[in-house]
């Protein structure tokens, strides 16, 4: 099994969320679109704490 | 005997030991950095830039210490290429001479984040650590808008490749070549380490504690997230391999202190990796005695301890029953002894921690520079321990 963690709240966190919330046109995205995109946040992630906390 | 069964066999022994069940022997695990690269002919500059060569060291190590049951990736050897392209702050390989230092230095921290900063980073740590942070650590992003994003994007095409290369690729090398499996799957820190290591520094904490109690307390709390998404997120849950968490400050506080700063978000961070089914492994640096109350309130028989010092025979009587202890051989001992004096410590220790199960071999103390380990001294040792480590 795969683990996953709540998304982090911040004002400037990247989410799809937000991606569709500034480009309306995108809202009915096939659904690939949305998990890669947020696998792409996950790896910001991990490339930002490599730099934060490492 | 294939790669691959001798993969599942040391993956099994290093699980059967997490666990605290009886495996086939004592398993071994070594905690290796930049002495790979040295004991290969290369220096740091080679290993911390040069990824065919940090690869070829890593695996030049397991093949001629195959009594190693698991290493760990090659994390601690840093990034060089990273710290080039954003103009580390913290870190060298080299002096201004341009000669290789033995091991990698470190300037501290120190003052990255100000007291009057604290409300503004409990509000939104990340965002403080996008906006400040970073910035502040690393010159490449302490410019004008253009060139910051010219750096970020450097830094994230080196990123991949660093993660591609010199832990992946290296992952799957030491895994297929030499049936070498890895100690740890993710890795972490507690947030009142992280506030210490890279916002407050040493001195900066201190006086906080004393200070700014609440501010301290609640910046633990809103980093807490981060760091356990750090340590789990996207990581396969099963038992081994392990979740590495070096722990710095403990044992510098005060028990007191202990329990007000660090134990609370010390032990939900435990508690929320176990519930994972994952197993964390605490690199408990220092030495623990004041806080074995505490280590014996963690969930039974699901957590490891890479212990640094302390009395080994006590401390398999107080604890030896909560966590799986990892350590115990110093490497003053496989430096300054001789070759039979080395082996003769190294079986001693097994008589008294191997019993019961529940406990690794390995040295006290990460290798990093050349003569941290003498290779014959701890060939031997190692040899030793394989066959007399033997749960009959």
């Amino acid at each position: 099994m795969i683990i996953k963690v709540p998304e982090i709240k911040s004002e400037i966190y990247p989410s799809w969320e937000k991606v569709v919330e500034d480009n309306p046109h995108l809202k009915n995205s096939p659904e690939i679109v949305k998990k890669n995109y947020e696998d792409s946040v996950d790896e910001l992630f991990d490339a930002i704490m490599l730099l934060a906390a490492f | 005997m294939s790669k691959e069964k001798l993969f599942k066999e040391r993956a099994a022994r290093v699980t059967k030991a997490f666990k605290h069940e009886i495996p086939d022997r004592v398993p071994i695990a070594m905690m290796i950095e930049t002495w790979a690269g040295h004991y290969s002919g290369y220096d740091i500059v080679d290993s911390g830039y040069d990824y065919p060569k940090l690869r070829e060291s890593f695996l030049k190590v397991a093949e001629d210490f195959e009594e190693i049951d698991a290493m760990p990736p090659a994390f601690g050897v840093r990034p060089g290429n990273i710290y080039a392209a954003t103009q580390s702050r913290e870190y060298s390989y080299y002096g201004e001479d341009g000669k290789p230092y033995a091991s990698l230095q470190h300037l501290e921290a120190g003052n990255v984040m100000t007291t009057d900063e604290y409300p503004e980073f409990i509000a939104d740590p990340f965002k403080f650590i996008v906006e400040k942070q970073i910035p502040r650590r690393y010159a490449a992003f302490d410019k004008p808008e253009l060139e910051k994003n010219l750096a970020f994007t450097q830094f994230a095409l080196l990123y991949k490749t660093y993660i591609q290369e010199a832990i992946v690729k290296l992952g799957e090398q030491l895994a297929v070549e030499k049936g070498m499996p890895s100690l740890f799957k993710g890795s972490t820190e507690m947030p009142m380490d992280v506030f210490m290591d890279y916002f407050r520094g040493f001195k900066g904490i201190i006086i906080d504690i004393k200070k700014r109690k609440e501010n301290v307390i609640a910046a633990c709390e809103a980093l807490f997230p981060l760091m356990l998404k750090k340590a789990i997120h996207n990581v396969e849950s099963g038992i081994f391999p392990g979740i590495f968490i070096p722990l710095h400050i403990p044992t510098y506080l005060r028990p007191k202190d202990f329990e007000t700063f660090y134990w609370p978000t010390f032990k939900k961070m435990i508690d929320c990796i176990v519930e994972k089914d994952c197993t964390p492994v605490l690199f408990m640096e220092g030495n623990w005695e004041p806080y074995y109350d505490f280590i014996n309130d963690l969930p039974k028989k699901k957590v490891v301890g890479m212990v640094e010092s302390g009395d080994f025979k006590k401390m398999k009587a107080a604890i030896g029953d909560t966590i799986c202890i990892m350590g115990g051989m110093p490497v003053d001992v496989i430096n300054h002894s001789t070759r039979d004096e080395a082996v003769k410590y190294a079986e001693e220790l097994i008589d008294f921690m191997a019993p019961n199960g529940g406990y690794i071999f390995a040295l006290d103390k990460v290798l990093l520079s050349p003569n941290d380990a003498n290779p014959e001294n701890l060939k031997a040792v190692l040899q030793t321990v394989a066959k007399y480590g033997e749960y009959k």
